[in-house]
């Protein structure tokens, strides 16, 4: 029987968080929702260990970069979704230790195949 | 049988079905062939809704399954509509992808994947497993062009509808589609997709549907009117005079005046189109009235169409003056309708001519005025409406008279201001005179097809006893003028 993977979703808006869940379960993960640092930490601090993070930084202020930095001290790899063409967003992005940034609206199949590749590779 | 007639005769036999609007299916040849795609396009307040609830209502009849998938309005609202015009849906299941209002309260949109990528397999697989448990026979989308949106590309639109459509021809069901469209969204690519196109439109008062195209069928082409009343739509087919024939005999029809018949020698022959010409208060609806009352005592049922005086008053007038209206109404002999020519469009009044012509064996029409008429033809072609009308009731038979005003009192001699004088077979007209500073009226004939007639003028006048005609007008000139002169050697 396999381990049940566990995706964190850090997003702020509530559509987004539940279609993101959705698409997650459908790939057999299990979704984690976090929407501030306090449930990041409650999930950090919990006893399921954390596959992957993909941080919708819409509805952030520059607090989410924090967020971003105690995820790449815990060694969990980040994908991080933008909206649209932003350099600046892609650019701190990456600084802060996300694996591949993403811009909106994403493709579910290149979302998939970005989400199988980082879990596999951290096994 | 020559292969075309095989083709045709293998149309008329496909099983069809009513689109639930009786002007609908005559205009349609007789309905929907079964198994087939419909598309309704329409901007809003056109009624495309209305006419899905015919549409589907009809499956209580057939006593069949029905499926409304709605991506606007929820079930709870279309059902509220259905109820207040009347339409029986107990047989319809509603398959409701319009939005509820927790999208908005609950923040439910989204901007992470495209609404296609997102929307597409929910729906889907609620339509499949819709269509799957009840086999609808009759299925109408209302719009489809919200399908558009969970397209990602127009190939792909192109390719989901032509699926769609026959996966749901696959289960047997007939499929009415509205659309809307805009030069921003048009809808060109579903047209292509679909077996039948009807257009809705409207300009406010005056509502008009038209069948672009019609695959393997035939079909009444151009605008035919259609009215949004409390009890759904109705639409009025086009009239197609060729398609209409009654035998009769030409026979003269005295008009009731001596003087008159002597004018027209020996009086008007069946089935001929009459016009009488005049300016304001010269007496024209009074001599057509006179003329139908003649007709209607020799055993020809007849109507008036009145668009301009009230009947009352029009009863009162000509009882005045001795003629017997109301009697000859009491016994069935002659009808007099008041027609608001703002609220009837010419198709409309088409089929209440053609109702009693055909179900009443009305055999004389008298039409006063054309220039009310004109009012309801609310900006269409008086002349082609007129012709057309003219032409099916001389093809049943049926005498007609032309009432028409001139709006000048005097001057040049004209016989009508629409250019509508070809159409008559007989032209009689009216006219002020002045003769010895005093004002008169005269009538002659202008034209008669079917024989000849007198070529003077006579003196025209209503009486409380009736209508007077004179004797000819021979020592005059200059009478069309309006200004005549003695003939000094007279």
């Amino acid at each position: 029987m396999h381990k049940p993977i566990h995706v964190l979703n850090v997003v702020a808006q509530t559509g987004n968080m539940e279609v993101l869940c959705r698409f997650l379960e459908k790939m057999n993960m299990h979704a984690l929702k976090a929407k501030c640092l306090k449930d990041i930490n409650g999930f950090l601090n919990g006893s399921p260990s954390i596959s992957l993070a993909i941080i919708d930084i819409m509805g952030f202020n520059n607090t989410i970069w924090d967020y971003c930095k105690v995820l790449r001290e815990k060694g969990i790899p980040m994908l991080i979704i933008s909206s649209g063409k932003n350099n600046q967003a892609m650019e701190s992005g990456y600084v802060y230790g996300a694996k591949r940034v993403l811009e909106k609206p994403v493709l579910m199949k290149e979302l998939a195949t970005l989400v199988k590749l980082f879990i596999e590779a951290e096994r | 049988m020559s292969e075309v007639t095989d083709g045709k005769n293998a149309m008329l036999n496909q099983k069809r079905l009513s689109t639930g609007i009786k002007g609908l299916d005559e205009i349609m040849a007789g309905g929907f062939l079964c198994g087939y795609s419909y598309l309704l396009r329409g901007g809003p307040g056109t009624g495309k809704t209305t006419f899905g609830l015919h549409f589907l209502s009809e499956a209580a009849r057939e006593k069949v399954a029905a499926l409304y998938i709605s991506f606007e309005e929820s079930e709870e609202q279309i059902r509220s509509t259905a109820s207040s015009l009347g339409f029986d849906i107990s047989c319809v299941e509603f398959l409701d992808l319009s939005p509820s209002s927790e999208f908005f309260v609950e923040a439910q949109s989204y901007d992470i994947f495209s609404s296609a990528e997102v929307e597409r397999e929910p729906i889907t697989d609620s339509i499949v497993e819709r269509v799957k448990r009840i086999n609808p026979k009759r299925v109408f989308i209302d719009p489809i062009t919200q399908l558009r949106y969970l397209s990602t590309d127009r190939f792909q639109f192109h390719r989901q509808i032509l699926s769609f459509l026959r996966f749901l021809t696959e289960f047997g069901a007939t499929i009415l589609i509205s659309s809307e469209y805009s030069p921003d969204a048009p809808d060109y690519d579903i047209q292509f997709l679909v077996h039948s196109v009807m257009q809705l439109e409207t300009d406010g008062d005056y509502r008009t549907l038209s069948v672009i195209k019609y695959r393997s069928s035939d079909f009444t082409t151009g605008k035919h009117s259609y009215r949004l009343t409390g009890k759904g739509a109705v639409v009025y087919p086009k009239l197609n005079p060729g398609e209409f024939s009654r035998s009769f005999e030409n026979n003269l029809l005295p008009t009731g005046i001596m003087e008159m018949d002597m004018l027209l020698k020996g009086g008007i022959e069946r089935g001929t189109i009459n016009m009488i010409s005049g300016p304001s208060g010269a007496g024209k609806t009074t001599l057509g009235m006179q003329i139908l009352c003649a007709f209607a005592q020799q055993g020809g049922n007849s109507v008036i169409f009145s668009f301009d005086e009230e009947i009352g008053m029009m009863k009162a007038r000509c009882e005045s003056i001795g003629m017997p209206v109301g009697e000859m109404a009491d016994k069935g002999l002659l009808q007099l309708l008041k027609l608001e020519p703002t609220i009837y469009s010419p198709d409309h009044f088409a089929l209440i001519v053609r109702n009693m012509v055909e179900g009443g064996n009305v055999s004389n029409v008298m039409i006063d005025s054309t220039s009310g008429y004109k009012l309801a033809m609310k900006g269409e072609k008086l002349q082609d409406h007129l012709h057309t009308l003219c032409k099916y009731l001389q093809n049943m038979g049926v005498t007609v008279i032309l009432v028409t005003e001139l709006t000048k009192i005097t001057g040049d001699f004209v016989i009508t201001e629409n250019g509508i004088s070809y159409l008559a077979d007989n032209v009689i007209f009216l006219r002020y005179l002045e003769i010895n500073g005093e004002m008169k009226k005269a009538i002659g004939v202008l034209k008669k097809r079917l024989s000849d007639f007198e070529k003077t003028l006579r003196e025209f006048s209503i009486t409380q006893n009736g209508i007077k005609i004179g004797e000819p007008l021979t020592n005059l000139r200059g009478i069309l003028r309006g200004e005549p002169d003695w003939i000094r050697n007279a």
